[in-house]
């Protein structure tokens, strides 16, 4: 069970004021905040450690190389890779996703190939496999059911010899319908295609393993799981990251060059060009002992409980339509909501000036909300220090919505 | 408190029922636009007669600041030669919608009178031929 008044102590951002008003942040799948041990982390590691990893050999290059090394081997256990060495350190879920289209997508994908997405993807997981198109490379999208809901066996039907790559989301961003990934992958490796899962949504809300799931990649961002911002996985199974070519090119990434020539570093190294953000390194791992404090289990079990009075709640107003899956248990920490007559950044206006923080426009994944909504959406995203009374303050400041624009009259 | 200042009982109207709304009959000049990021559209009619804006409406989708502060600024264009009309500036339309827009919204309080200068500016593109039933995008 997670007590997320105590938690509530070690994030200082939550007791800003807004408008007068306790601060009710609602928009944690774009963002979560930062708990202190994050912050201490960080300034530690600057008043203690700061050098340039992997470069000098004095005595605080070895400190810095030590803590960027010790927070990789952190997050490989994190996730459950077998190695550290299929731990890529990027700057977010989106440079993680650009990083396989970029180096794996460019040397593996041909004519004729099939890129099997989701309905569901965010543009970081669209947008990248679009530009293969040009090369004759054909998108083919997996459906949604009507509620919301994946469809699995419409899934597996798409399935076919061209399939080379399945990149899908593990959880929507918009609904928060999430995946069974075991079932994808195995379904996927029975057809002979390298799976990509985008895990920006689920990393943070549930026990991941990328061995018991199966996947070939993974990507996600630390920053909407309590760590800094800018830092970002890719996990990659060494077997398939070793054949890759580099993705960026410059210092690190080599091992010897000449004038004319350069011969790859090792894994990890050979896809981390350039100086690496030790310090939001170091902030990860901090996020991940907080995180494993918690227990993943237990923030996933008090994320489905928000979404399911959330939801309760919600349904209490005719004026308020939900989208997504009706069990809390297939969709939680988000939910996005549309108050009839009123355009979402409306809605978010009069939120904020009630103190509750959502998110209004389209989430990054515009063809899902056109074809659900016809239009943007309004989203309350949940976490670890969310309660119910702000899930309570979120209704009073609907009806505050309500009562502005005479919904009803 | 903020949102009594920008959702005036006015604004609220003026987004119900909006004035100047609508296909305009017999334009010769149009303008879309759009701001993906928050969904809004926006279609700008306009009937020039002699240099001077005889008609003017638009129709589209918005928020209420967006769809308001579009009624001001087509009310503040009609009538007036395109020179004028051209010459209205966004902090005038701002003080005519009567509200203080925050940095955030500036960009939903301007889109109709952008529009309507893309409208007014364009000579080509912009003009429609005859009766100005045009079909609309869906």
């Amino acid at each position: 069970m997670i007590r997320p008044e105590k938690l509530r102590r070690d994030f200082p951002i939550l007791s800003t004021k807004v408008n007068g008003r306790r601060l009710v942040y609602l928009d944690n799948a774009a963002t979560t905040q930062k708990p202190r041990q994050v912050l201490d982390a960080i300034r530690d590691y600057y008043s203690r450690d700061n050098a340039n990893a992997h470069r000098s050999a004095h005595f605080l290059a070895g400190r810095a190389t030590a803590a960027l090394e010790a927070s990789r081997e952190k997050m490989a256990s994190f996730i459950g890779a077998s190695s550290p060495r299929e731990t890529i350190f990027v700057r977010n879920a989106t440079e993680a996703l650009n990083l396989v289209a970029g180096s794996w997508g460019a040397s593996n994908l041909r004519r004729g190939d099939e890129v099997l997405l989701s309905v569901m993807e965010h543009h970081s997981n669209l947008v990248p496999w679009q530009a293969f198109q040009k090369r004759g490379v054909r998108l083919v999208f997996s459906p949604a059911l009507s509620d919301g809901s994946f469809d699995y066996e419409a899934f597996e039907a798409n399935l076919s010899k061209k399939t080379k790559l399945v990149a899908i989301t593990q959880k929507s961003n918009v609904l928060g319908t999430t995946l069974d990934a075991r079932r994808i992958c195995n379904a996927a490796h029975d057809n002979g295609s390298t799976v990509l899962l985008d895990g920006a949504q689920s990393v943070p809300s549930m026990k991941v393993d990328v061995r018991r799931f199966g996947c070939d990649f993974l990507a996600f961002s630390g920053h909407k799981m309590f760590g800094p911002m800018a830092t970002g996985v890719l996990f990659g199974r060494e077997e398939l990251l070793s054949s890759m070519p580099p993705f960026l090119l410059g210092g690190d990434m080599v091992r010897s060059v000449s004038a004319y020539s350069a011969v790859w570093n090792d894994l990890p190294h050979k896809f981390e060009a350039g100086t690496s953000d030790v310090a939001g390194a170091v902030g990860l791992a901090a996020a991940i002992d907080y995180l494993d404090k918690i227990g993943m289990d237990n923030l996933h079990a008090h994320l489905v409980l928000l979404t399911r009075y959330a939801l309760s709640r919600l349904s209490e107003y005719s004026f308020v339509k939900t989208f997504g899956p009706s069990s809390a248990a297939k969709r939680p920490g988000v939910v996005s909501f549309k108050v009839e007559g009123v355009h979402p950044h409306d809605v978010s206006e009069i939120l904020d000036s009630q103190g509750v923080a959502v998110r209004a426009g389209y989430h990054c994944a515009q063809p899902l909300v056109e074809s659900l909504a016809g239009g943007p959406l309004a989203r309350a995203s949940f976490y670890a220090y969310n309660t119910t009374a702000d899930i309570d303050a979120l209704c009073d400041g609907l009806e505050k919505v309500a009562s502005t624009f005479r919904v009803g009259d | 408190m903020a949102e009594s200042d920008i959702y005036r009982q006015y604004i609220i109207d003026l987004y119900k029922n909006p004035v100047n709304y609508g296909k305009l009959a017999r334009c010769n000049r149009r303008a879309e636009a759009s701001n993906p990021l928050c969904g809004d559209e926006i279609t700008v009619y306009v009937r020039e007669a002699d240099g001077k804006i005889a008609g003017i409406s638009f129709e589209g989708q918005g928020c209420a600041i967006s769809r308001a502060a579009s009624c001001v600024a087509t009310e503040l264009v009609k009538g007036k030669t395109v020179k004028e009309a051209l010459a209205i500036s966004d902090e005038q339309v701002i003080s005519a919608l009567g509200v203080a827009v925050s940095a955030a919204r500036l960009k939903c309080a301007l889109l109709g009178i952008s529009t309507i200068r893309a409208a007014l500016s364009k000579v080509g593109a912009g003009r429609v031929k005859k009766t100005g039933r045009k079909k609309q995008p869906a």
